[in-house]
């Protein structure tokens, strides 16, 4: 429904140290028309993220050396206005976990409603842009 | 004082006196006889001399029966003359036995024998001459009376000399009677003193020591009074319970603690047999544990019970105790007794339990992160997987991809419910009282549709309460299990939420009821329900559920209220949760409502 819209160019970093589950999402968000890039890990993420504009990033929380939340905070302090989308496999995270992100979601949940959530999120930053 | 000494004492104040009057005896009786010997001595001298007189008297007898013949010529005359001369025989002889021991009376009797003997020639003479001059004739009268005057005279002196004799014999025998009598006094005197003197002592000795021996018997009484006071105070001063029992096992003390802890009187208790009075079982087993009595007997030395003893009280309260026994020796060794020491370790168990409870939650903790990390990755993955082939298909394939993705979706629905149990948040947050009874209800799915519950909802998605959704999910799956575990098969269950407007003190509000048509419960155990550790499902309850729930809705300043009936006609449970809409925190003592409404029949769809 948005595949024309100017969204589907939207830039997304993904990030997480599951290779098979960060390759399907790649395909999933490019099947809806974004542009994806990878990080397998907070400081890869964070390399690109200083080099390259993005319009979302999708952070997994639990990851080896630095977990979603530190790499968030670090991402908040390059870019204030940072759109961030924690994606973890736990049910609760601590309330401190989610200072520097816009939304959570569990794993597992329904690809739509995680489509859903992101294009909102991006549209709702466009508009008050 | 000890028996030996005592004896001692009146053996020498029987002794010493016995021998004293024997040494008194011997003295006096060796006096006595030394003044008989003396006085035997005085009547020899006096038989001496009338021996004397005698002879003397028998030869003047001779003479004048000698002179009358000589005169007459006659016969007659002569006869006196003839029976003194044997007389005066025999005397001599009697004097000169006599006087043996007295060589100069012997002497002197000798002397008179002499004259004598000259006087009887004289008389033979004058005898034998017939002519009556020279009998008559003046010189031969002289020359008689000569001789008898010279034998007069020589008795004389011995008599005299007897006498004398006598005299000193007498003195002699007065001096020893004087000296008798002087030392007689002189001994009673000193003897009686000096005996009344050491009786004396020895009584006072005695009386020393018998007031001694009183003294240290009247102390002893007083220690030994103190002493069993001290340890009796103690006994019964120890936070742990004590019972002493003799040897055969009868209860012989018994101190608060212990008559707390077994329901009985120490009175009614003693003399009791140990088993009646002290029932020990195996929580488990629920099988009488040994008797401690027999076991110190058996093993002769301290023991110990084993784990998980409970002690049935009188009134049938059980205890978990801990226990120890020990024996009771005396100074010989043999057993007189058993002591048992035990207390009442029901809370430290249950505390144990708590912890073991804990421990358990922590450790589900801990996997349902594990569980959470390894399922809902993968989870995610094929779901993205089957959400991108669905894109790709038609026909039968897309029903298929939809039903995989159907069913997905509940495995990560269960999932989520499960792992949300163990979530922890630190500030209350606004909660759908819709999502979490609902989350809960998918919880037991299986067990409501294997038993058949018929399941009716009340629960309006408008109504939210502040507060912390992990801990009103366990309060809401505590009572939707409990009630679940009440109805049994083919039983019926009510949720139903409700707003409540503010009234008073109270703030707005949720009021969840939660309501079963089980067997209820009965009024007893209903006012205990809350208590910790208090379960009616035996070794499958762990007694904390309504206590933590509780807890937690007191915390979130909301009530929780129940309501049962067991009636026949209508029975059931029900269970009343009121939330407040912002989180208020604990309100002052809110307390347990326990209502019976009878009548007020369950009504489930």
């Amino acid at each position: 429904m948005n595949s024309s819209n100017p969204q589907s160019t939207a830039r997304i970093l993904c990030v997480d140290d599951e290779p098979v589950g960060l390759t399907v999402r790649k395909l999933l968000l490019e099947r809806r028309g974004y542009t994806v890039e990878t990080a397998s890990n907070g400081t890869t993420a964070l390399d690109l993220f200083k080099t390259r504009p993005f319009d979302l990033v999708l952070l997994d929380f639990y990851m080896p050396a630095m977990n979603g939340a530190e790499v968030a905070r670090a991402m908040r302090q390059i870019r204030p206005d940072a759109r961030i989308v924690m994606l973890s496999a736990y049910v609760s995270l601590p309330e401190e976990a989610l200072q520097h992100v816009n939304a959570s979601l569990t794993k597992g949940i329904h690809p739509e409603v995680l489509l859903d959530s992101i294009s909102q999120i991006i549209s709702a930053n466009r508009t008050g842009d | 004082m000890e028996p030996r000494t005592f004896s001692r004492i009146l053996r020498t104040s029987l002794l010493i006196p016995t021998l004293v009057i024997m040494v008194m005896a011997a003295i006096v009786g060796w006096e006595l006889q030394q003044l008989r010997t003396a006085l035997t001595w005085v009547d020899r001298a006096d038989r001496v001399i009338s021996e004397m007189r005698l002879t003397l008297r028998s030869m003047v007898d001779e003479e004048t029966g000698l002179r009358g013949y000589l005169l007459t010529r006659r016969d007659e005359f002569l006869q006196p003359y003839n029976n003194a001369i044997p007389r005066v025989e025999t005397q001599l002889a009697s004097l000169s036995d006599l006087t043996a021991d007295n060589s100069p009376q012997q002497q002197r009797l000798q002397q008179i024998r002499s004259s004598y003997d000259l006087w009887m020639m004289y008389s033979q003479r004058m005898l034998s001459d017939q002519s009556a001059l020279t009998a008559s004739s003046f010189e031969s009268n002289m020359e008689g009376k000569k001789l008898m005057d010279q034998i007069r005279n020589q008795f004389e002196e011995t008599i005299r000399a007897e006498y004398q004799l006598r005299d000193e014999r007498v003195r002699k025998s007065a001096d020893l009677d004087k000296l008798f009598l002087g030392s007689l006094i002189a001994l009673t005197v000193v003897l009686g003193s000096s005996l009344a003197f050491f009786t004396r002592r020895q009584l006072l000795g005695l009386s020393h020591a018998y007031d001694q021996m009183l003294a240290d018997s009247r102390r002893k009484t007083v220690q030994v009074e103190e002493q069993r006071e001290w340890v009796s105070t103690t006994l019964r001063s120890i936070g742990d319970a004590v019972i002493a029992t003799d040897s055969e096992g009868k209860v012989s003390l018994m101190n608060a603690v212990a008559c707390q802890l077994t329901g009985w009187t120490e009175e009614e208790a003693r003399g009791k047999d140990l088993q009646d009075v002290f029932k020990i079982v195996n929580q488990e087993t629920r099988e009488a544990v040994e008797n401690p009595v027999s076991k110190v007997r058996r093993m002769n030395k301290v023991v110990g019970l084993a784990n998980h003893t409970v002690l049935i009280s009188k009134n049938g309260t059980e205890y978990n105790i801990d226990d120890s026994g020990s024996p009771i020796r005396n100074s010989d060794g043999e057993l007189v007794g058993i002591v048992l020491v035990f207390r009442d370790i029901t809370r430290e168990y249950q505390m144990q339990r708590t912890l073991r409870t804990t421990e358990k939650l922590a450790l589900a903790g801990r996997l349902s992160a594990t569980i959470a990390h390894e399922i809902h990755n993968p989870l995610d993955t094929v779901s993205n997987v089957l959400y991108l082939i669905r894109a790709d298909s038609q026909g039968e394939t897309l029903k298929h991809v939809d039903l995989a993705m159907q069913e997905l979706q509940r495995v990560s629905q269960v999932t989520r419910s499960m792992l949300s149990l163990y979530r922890e948040s630190k500030t209350p947050v606004p909660v759908s009282v819709k999502e979490v009874l609902e989350s809960v209800l998918s919880l037991f799915d299986r067990k409501i549709s294997g038993n058949e519950v018929r399941i009716a909802k009340s629960l309006p998605s408008s109504l939210t309460v502040e507060g912390f959704p992990a801990e009103l999910r366990q309060v809401f799956s505590n009572l939707i299990g409990n009630a679940l575990d009440a109805v049994g098969q083919h039983g019926a269950l009510s949720l139903i939420a409700s707003k409540t407007a503010a009234k008073g003190d109270l703030p707005a509000g949720v009021s969840v009821v939660i309501a079963d048509n089980g067997t209820g419960i009965s009024q007893d155990n209903l006012s205990k329900l809350f208590l910790p550790f208090f379960t009616t499902k035996g070794e499958q309850g762990t007694g904390i559920g309504l206590w933590v729930s509780k807890g937690i809705v007191d915390k979130h300043g909301g009530t929780i209220a129940v309501d049962s009936s067991t009636e026949a006609d209508y029975h059931g449970t029900s269970f009343t949760v009121w939330l407040p809409e912002k989180f208020t925190g604990e309100r002052h003592s809110p307390k347990v409502q326990v209502e019976m409404e009878k009548g007020k029949q369950l009504e489930t769809a």
